[in-house]
Parts: C-alpha cells; structure tokens; sequence
C-alpha cells in the first residue's frame, strides 16, 4: 500500500513544489526496485502490444548491375565477364535497418547465380584457374554470413546467419567476390568480337529479422 | 495506454493540495506496463504465444527417402508452352482446407527444398555445336576450331500457390514470378526476365568445359562434362501480405532453361532447340519438405 511519507497534503494546507518533488524521488527508488511478482501478471493485448518486441526487413533485390559487360553473345547474360572484372567485391543489393532497437539479428539471402568454370582444366594448373564466387552478407562493413563457392553452374542459394546488433541505423550489404580471370582464360571467342558471361547474381532477396531486448 | 504524462513540477506553478495529491495517484502498480517499465524488464512469459508467429507449417514432399531407394524422373521439355511437371505430394493444402489469410503487415515465408540429381543422359555431349552455349574458339592452328559449353544449362523449380479455392484447383504463380508459358521478347523462346524468378530455385545440368586450356587456346578432343550427382535445390519465397488467403502451395519443375538477353534485358528463356548429340536429359528427385511461416511484420 502506498503512503505518503513526507508530507502529505491537506485541504487548505500551504503547499510547496518540493512536497511532491521529494515524495516522488523517495517513491523512484522503489518504483526501479519493482521485481516481476509486482508486475502485472501479463499485459493484456491492449496494453502489450506483440510487434512491439521484434521487427523485419524484406527486400528484392532483383540481380546485380554493378558489373554488366555489354560484350556478350545473346545467349548469356549481361553480367561479370573475363574482361570487366579483376576479383573486385561485387555489390548485389544494399538497405539500412532503420530504427533497430537492438538485439539478435538475423539475416537471410537468397537468390541464384552462375559461375563459368569450363576453362577450369588447363596446362599452367598453378592455382590462377579455379572459378568460384564468394557471397557474404555484411552488416555495418562486418561479414555476418558467408559462403565459399557455393554455385556450380546456374544455380540458386541461400545464406544466413545472425548478429548482435547495438540500436540504430545499420547499412546491410550484400556481395559476391568471384575468383578474377586465370592465366589460361579465354577472354573472348574466336572471332574477338564478344566476351564471355563469367559470374552473375540474380534473384537476390534479403530478409531481415530482429528480435529485441 | 497509461503513460503517465504530468510534467514535473516546476517553481511558480500555480498547485493545490488535491493536485498534488492527484499527481501522487499516478503512481500505481496497477498502472504499470510496457510504456512506462523498461523493456528489459518484460520477458518471454510475458508475451502472447503468437506475438511473432501467428501459424508455421511443414510437409514431406517428393518422392522416396535419402537412400534413393526409390526417385521420381522428369523429362526435359521441347514443347511450347513448356512442359511443367508438379513434385510428388508437394500440394500441400495451408491450414486444412481453411487456409491462412496474410494481412498488410503480416509476412508469408514459404521454404521448399528437393533432393535431386540431373541426369544428362546417354551420348550426351555439351558441346555440340548446335547446342545452346557453346562458344567456338580458335586453336593453336589456324585449321582447327573447339567448340566449348560453359555449362549454362539449368533445370528450374517454380513455387506456385493457390489463393482463389480450397479446392486446390487454381494454381497461380506467386507474385513477382512468371510462369513461363509465352514466348519471351520475341526470342522464339519461352520464358521470363531475370526480374520476375520470385519463389523459383535452379540446378545445373552438368558441369562441361575443356581440358588443356594454354593461354586461352582449348585443345581439340579434351572436351568434358562432368554429372552434378544428388544435391539439394532450395526455393524460397517471402512476402508482406495485402489480404490474400493462400490454400495451397506447390512445387514444380521444367527444364532445360538457359540464359538469354535481348535488348539489354537479362531472361531465362526454355531452351527447346539443344540436341546434346542426340541425349534426352532427365531429372531425378528424391525427397523434399515445404515449410511455411506466418509472421507479425511491425
């Protein structure tokens, strides 16, 4: 039960600002104290207000366009090719978590892509040949999910992991770095006349989880 | 909502005894709540069950189990409009025949995935040269010419969903994905842009390239492929709702898709014209799930 314990006021008493002032900041140190057996069993529905606790992110991100040779024959795409690309991060989508209020996060990307390894066997086998594609997803510049060559050909995937993230702001990327072009690539056909689809991300959609305490 | 509003008080407000004792008042326990408790202070006990998911579901779907006693085949399409083939057990009714109705501000996550294996076939070559993409490249000598595939060829998992019947007799594509049952930019081919994939998931026909690769330059007759053996195709497919009632969900399959472009613009078009040296490729599936989840979006 409540009381005041300073001075309480009566009708037609002299008052001053500080009886209440002092009352309320003797009464904040309990308030803080209050453990869950004082709370509320469970606030109802009208008073808890069930997303208040976690929010999300969805965005397509469709396929990427940073790096788009024209040079390509009809029948591949216009894309990462053997001669617009030096192993450079890629960029395939990007968005920022507003207002996160902190706590675990989750992240999902999923999409498709190519990878060209048919030059994979050659006579200088020293290592320059393989062809994979790295994804990883970043949040605030820090890898937070990562796949080593998981493509083989026309291909679709899925990453996730999960992060602890403080409130505010954060910039979700997401990209693919491919291994770059080998000693023994072709760089084009044998007429010159067009170069030849290396890499390529497609279909690229990201969902974002975040649960908060 | 009991927030609790009265702003402190300052010198040379006007007060009285009662509105002191009012301000007093607010202070309650029966008043507190999440607005005016820390957050940290409710916990998992105190959330309604369904505060994040309001109805997950999971289906076995496909055919067999990991032994691969038994498989499923499909056949690869020359027809227009393509030939779709629905996965074994993957029409999956949503909640009974009741369904579950996604509303502005909720979230539809449908996950599919399929254990399969593309089976290229008897005789089959990449790299012949009418097939689609194959790149001819000049050899050491100027007589000789290879050609090469760089193993482009797909088979393509579609997700549909029927949101008109309980019946499970209006199948749609999901939004944000083409059926491929037209013929795309006027290509002569079906299929779709690169833009509308939305709930679809692709495997590799083979791996296929050149041995002896010098300086760009493939020797003649060490062309290769090389079979992708069993491996898991995954599908995914998230939506905010705006009202639809979804009944079912389904997977499907065709093949072999390509890619194409036109005009600038990227597709994965079904490539009917490829004879793989007189092959007939076909795809083998085993088992699979469904899993759905349907969320609170804030």
């Amino acid at each position: 039960m409540k009381r005041w314990t300073r001075h309480e006021p009566r009708t037609d008493h002299l008052v001053d600002v500080d009886q209440f002032n002092t009352e309320q900041v003797a009464h904040r140190g309990s308030m803080a104290s209050l453990d869950r057996t004082q709370l509320p069993p469970l606030p109802g529905v009208s008073v808890f207000v069930p997303e208040a606790v976690h929010d999300m992110w969805l965005s397509d991100e469709d396929e990427q366009t940073e790096v788009r040779g024209l040079g390509v024959n009809s029948e591949q795409w216009l894309s990462i090719t053997t001669r617009n690309y030096s192993g450079q991060a890629v960029e395939c989508g990007s968005i920022t978590l507003n207002d996160h209020k902190g706590g675990m996060t989750y992240v999902e990307w999923s999409g498709a892509g190519y990878v060209n390894a048919m030059s994979l066997l050659s006579v200088n086998n020293d290592g320059t040949m393989e062809k994979r594609i790295r994804l990883r997803v970043l949040v605030n510049g820090i890898v937070v999910a990562h796949s080593e060559g998981l493509l083989q050909g026309l291909e679709s995937f899925r990453i996730f992991g999960t992060v602890f993230l403080p409130p505010g702001n954060h910039t979700l990327q997401l990209q693919a770095v491919g291994l770059p072009v080998g000693d023994d690539d072709p760089l084009s056909n044998d007429a010159g006349t067009s170069t030849i689809m290396l890499y390529h991300i497609i279909n690229s959609t990201v969902f974002v989880f975040a649960r908060y305490r | 909502m009991s927030r609790i509003t009265r702003q402190r008080l300052e010198a040379g407000d006007d007060i009285t005894a009662a509105s002191l004792n009012d301000r007093y008042d607010d202070y309650t326990q029966t008043d507190i709540n999440l607005d005016n408790v820390a957050d940290g202070a409710i916990d998992t006990a105190q959330m309604p069950s369904n505060a994040v998911l309001l109805y997950t579901q999971q289906d076995a779907i496909g055919t067999g189990d990991i032994t691969f006693a038994s498989y499923s085949t499909v056949n690869r399409t020359t027809a227009s409009p393509p030939a779709q083939v629905t996965i074994n057990n993957s029409e999956v009714a949503v909640n009974g025949s009741t369904g579950v109705t996604v509303s502005s501000g909720q979230v539809l996550r449908v996950y599919a995935s399929l254990t399969c294996r593309s089976v290229p076939g008897v005789g089959f070559s990449a790299h012949s040269p009418t097939n689609m993409g194959v790149l001819r490249f000049q050899g050491y000598s100027s007589s000789t010419v290879s050609e090469v595939s760089y193993a482009a060829h797909g088979w393509l998992f579609r997700l549909e969903w029927d949101i008109t019947s309980s019946a499970l007799t209006d199948w749609e594509a999901v939004p944000g994905q083409g059926p491929f049952d037209s013929e795309w930019r006027s290509t002569g081919f079906d299929g779709e842009d690169v833009s509308d994939l939305s709930g679809t998931g692709l495997i590799p026909l083979c791996w296929a390239g050149s041995t002896e690769w010098d300086d760009g330059n493939p020797n003649l007759l060490l062309r290769k492929y090389q079979n992708t053996g069993w491996r898991t195709v995954t599908v995914s497919f998230i939506r905010v709702g705006s009202g639809e009632t979804v009944y079912g969900v389904r997977l499907r399959c065709l093949g072999l898709v390509h890619p194409r472009n036109t005009a600038s613009v990227n597709g994965l078009i079904v490539d009917t014209t490829s004879t793989f040296n007189g092959a007939t490729p076909t795809l083998d599936y085993g088992p699979g799930n469904i899993a759905l989840m349907h969320m609170r979006e804030p």
